[in-house]
């Protein structure tokens, strides 16, 4: 689990200093990863409570994928110049493949028919990723 | 008269007093049975050249036209389509003058008309359904 | 029956009004970000689109002239086609992310791809538009689309709390996530939703196309005030909805699907079937709307022939205009674009082309040559004035606002 580790380390990096421009484009992307998280964890839910049809959950899934994949472009095409920049935008990076593929494992809990994977699993990635977006949040609020 | 001095007063006239702008230009014309035919884009007065004063004594310019077509566009940007080149309807087809002018004709005889009738004829026509009453 | 029937050119105005796809998602952003201190700006836009409507209602079914025919004859050939410019262009944009706005509920229904749903959407809209009577289109997609109604049902069996929503309506606030700018944008956003000018076009060709006259005035004042303060009514209910579920668990709307999770929430599958139903009823409808409107701007400009009262070879060139409107719209969804951004940035533009299209109404709906003794009354013209400055400051900061927030990001 090199996830932790990595945004001590940036946590570090990042209280270090941080070029302003990239840290708020950084803020702005986590900020809408937590929005996107946020509904996956509420589309899947009313899911499997039953409230929600698999259409319109697999519909709202996939508006999230490309929601953090537009996120994770911006955060890719930033260029930063100082070592704390890089890795804030290293550790971004990771924490967004995160949420990533907790939506799409989300996905497959609502399409899939024999069970597996199961939607208590895609939850507990999604919290997880709820989580490590918090942390990360804080840190660049603090840098 | 004096031509440096005021106007002599307007001799009274039997009929309307109309003014171009409020009255006829960027008004709709419907043809006899109510059916739009154009917007009056412009008009057109025989006897009247630009920048040449009428002489006096001459008789009065009269109105022989109301334009429509490409004149909209010399209208608004400047240019003046040829004379042979103008969609014309005729003045003297005019029946009435209020919220639109009217005529007192039907619209199918009218050149102005012409761009509805291709529309309809090549394109509208070949449509299935396009001759389907609505009411 | 009849009577209530008699208010469906009201109601279907208002809802591809207040309803249609970008005011569904831009409703719901609001909720979701700003909770309820943005519901004064719906009131505003409501009287003002209320105003607005009437007046050019009174004018089309006292002097028989829809709205762009008094454009054009008010100010003028060149000052006109500026706002036949402007207006049309913004309608073109609204035909686009309504047509898209039909492929994304089919697409809510049933999770096919949306771009395969595009040519499904645009044919719909074609035949309707083609061949189904004015009075039964607008008496289905406007019953219809009262489904959405199940917005403020979802409401109540949410069980919000009551005093903290009114708390947040009645003394507006700034939320602590959003900058003032921020507020301001989607207040001038939720102004020009509310009163974009296509309603008013559609709604005074429609008085045409059903035939008012003087007789009708009073039922011209009913579809007015029973059509818009519902589609008002809507709209507040999806910006409530999502701020009770949306707003507390850090989710700001991006997308359609996220809309309709608080229904389901409160009401589980059925509710959520009524929604999408409403959905889909109020963005076709806008749809048909917003393609009529650019039909009978161009048509009412140009003064051919119009209307759906008439054979389409009666009126070749309106229908030729709006085939090709709708080929157009296709041709920009093909290209991929989010039909939710079009709407977004459509409703900032029609703010900003609006005083030139309310001024002209307001000179004609006093002008006896057209009313007869039915020109505004005192109270409605003072009314009218003091709207003229609201609109005017609108559209002064709509751009300036626009640019600083980048759109309200």
């Amino acid at each position: 689990m090199t996830g932790p580790c990595l945004l001590g380390l940036a946590g570090c990096l990042l209280l270090a200093g941080c070029g302003s421009g990239g840290q708020e484009t950084l803020s702005k992307a986590v900020k809408d990863a937590g929005s996107a998280v946020a509904t996956a964890r509420l589309a899947l839910d009313l899911e499997s409570s039953g409230q929600l049809t698999s259409a319109a959950a697999t519909t709202a899934l996939g508006d999230m994928v490309k929601d953090v994949n537009s996120s994770r472009t911006t955060v890719q095409d930033l260029s930063p110049d100082t070592p704390e920049s890089r890795g804030a935008r290293q550790a971004s990076l990771d924490v967004l493949n995160g949420c990533v593929t907790g939506i799409l494992t989300a996905q497959e809990a609502v399409d899939s028919t024999d069970g597996s994977p199961a939607a208590s699993d895609a939850e507990r990635m999604l919290a997880a990723s709820a989580r490590d977006l918090d942390e990360l949040s804080t840190r660049l609020g603090a840098g | 008269m004096n031509p440096d001095g005021p106007l002599s007063p307007h001799p009274p006239v039997a009929g309307r007093v109309l003014d171009a702008q409020l009255h006829l230009l960027d008004r709709q014309v419907l043809d006899a049975d109510g059916v739009p035919v154009t917007t009056a884009d412009d008009i057109e007065i025989d006897g009247l050249e630009a920048g040449v004063p009428i002489p006096p004594g001459a008789p009065a310019p009269s109105l022989t036209a109301l334009l429509t077509g490409p004149v909209l566009g010399t209208r608004i940007f400047g240019g003046r389509p040829p004379s042979s080149r103008l969609i014309r309807i005729l003045w003297k087809d005019v029946a009435d003058v209020g919220i639109v002018i009217s005529l007192g004709v039907r619209g199918g005889s009218l050149d102005a008309d012409w761009v509805e009738r291709w529309v309809r004829d090549k394109i509208i026509a070949r449509i299935p359904g396009g001759r389907h009453d609505p009411r | 029956m009849k009577k209530l029937l008699g208010l469906a050119l009201g109601v279907l105005t208002a809802i591809g009004g207040f309803v249609d796809i970008g005011d569904l998602v831009t409703n719901a952003v609001v909720g979701s970000r700003f909770g309820l201190s943005l519901v004064w700006v719906v009131l505003v836009g409501v009287v003002g689109i209320c105003l607005f409507a009437n007046m050019s209602g009174r004018v089309a079914a006292a002097s028989g002239r829809a709205t762009f025919e008094v454009i054009r004859e008010r100010l003028g050939a060149r000052a006109g086609l500026a706002n036949l410019g402007a207006s049309f262009f913004i309608n073109l944009m609204t035909v686009t992310a309504e047509l898209g706005g039909i492929a994304l509920a089919l697409q809510l229904a049933s999770s096919v791809q949306y771009l395969l749903w595009i040519p499904v959407a645009v044919v719909a809209v074609w035949i309707v538009i083609w061949r189904v009577r004015f009075a039964i289109m607008e008496n289905v997609a406007g019953l219809l689309g009262l489904c959405l109604v199940v917005f403020a049902v979802a409401l109540f069996l949410l069980k919000p709390d009551w005093a903290n929503l009114a708390g947040q309506a009645l003394a507006p606030a700034v939320p602590g996530s959003e900058t003032g700018a921020g507020y301001w944008y989607y207040a001038v956003a939720l102004f020009g939703a509310a009163m974009t000018p296509y309603e008013v076009f559609f709604f005074s060709s429609g008085a045409v196309e059903e035939g008012w006259s003087v007789k009708d005035l009073g039922q011209a004042r009913s579809n007015v005030l029973v059509g818009f303060p519902l589609g008002g009514l809507l709209s507040v209910s999806i910006a409530a909805c999502a701020a009770v579920v949306l707003l507390p668990a850090g989710v700001a709307v991006t997308s359609l699907s996220q809309v309709v999770l608080p229904v389901a929430e409160g009401g589980g599958k059925l509710a959520l079937a009524f929604v999408i139903v409403g959905i889909l009823a109020a963005t076709f409808g806008a749809a048909l709307e917003t393609t009529l409107s650019s039909g009978y701007t161009l048509a009412q400009f140009f003064g051919w022939s119009w209307g759906k009262f008439r054979r389409p070879v009666q009126a070749a060139r309106f229908h030729l205009s709006m085939i090709l409107c709708l080929v157009v719209g296709v041709g920009v969804l093909a290209t991929g674009v989010d039909p939710v951004l079009v709407t977004e940035y459509s409703v900032v533009f029609s703010a900003i082309a609006l005083p030139l299209t309310y001024l002209p109404v307001l000179i004609v709906a006093n002008d006896p040559q057209y009313m007869g003794h039915h020109v505004n009354k005192r109270p409605v013209n003072v009314l009218a004035m003091i709207y003229l400055v609201i609109i005017l400051a609108a559209s002064v900061a709509a751009i300036p606002l626009m640019i600083i927030t980048g759109a309200g990001s």
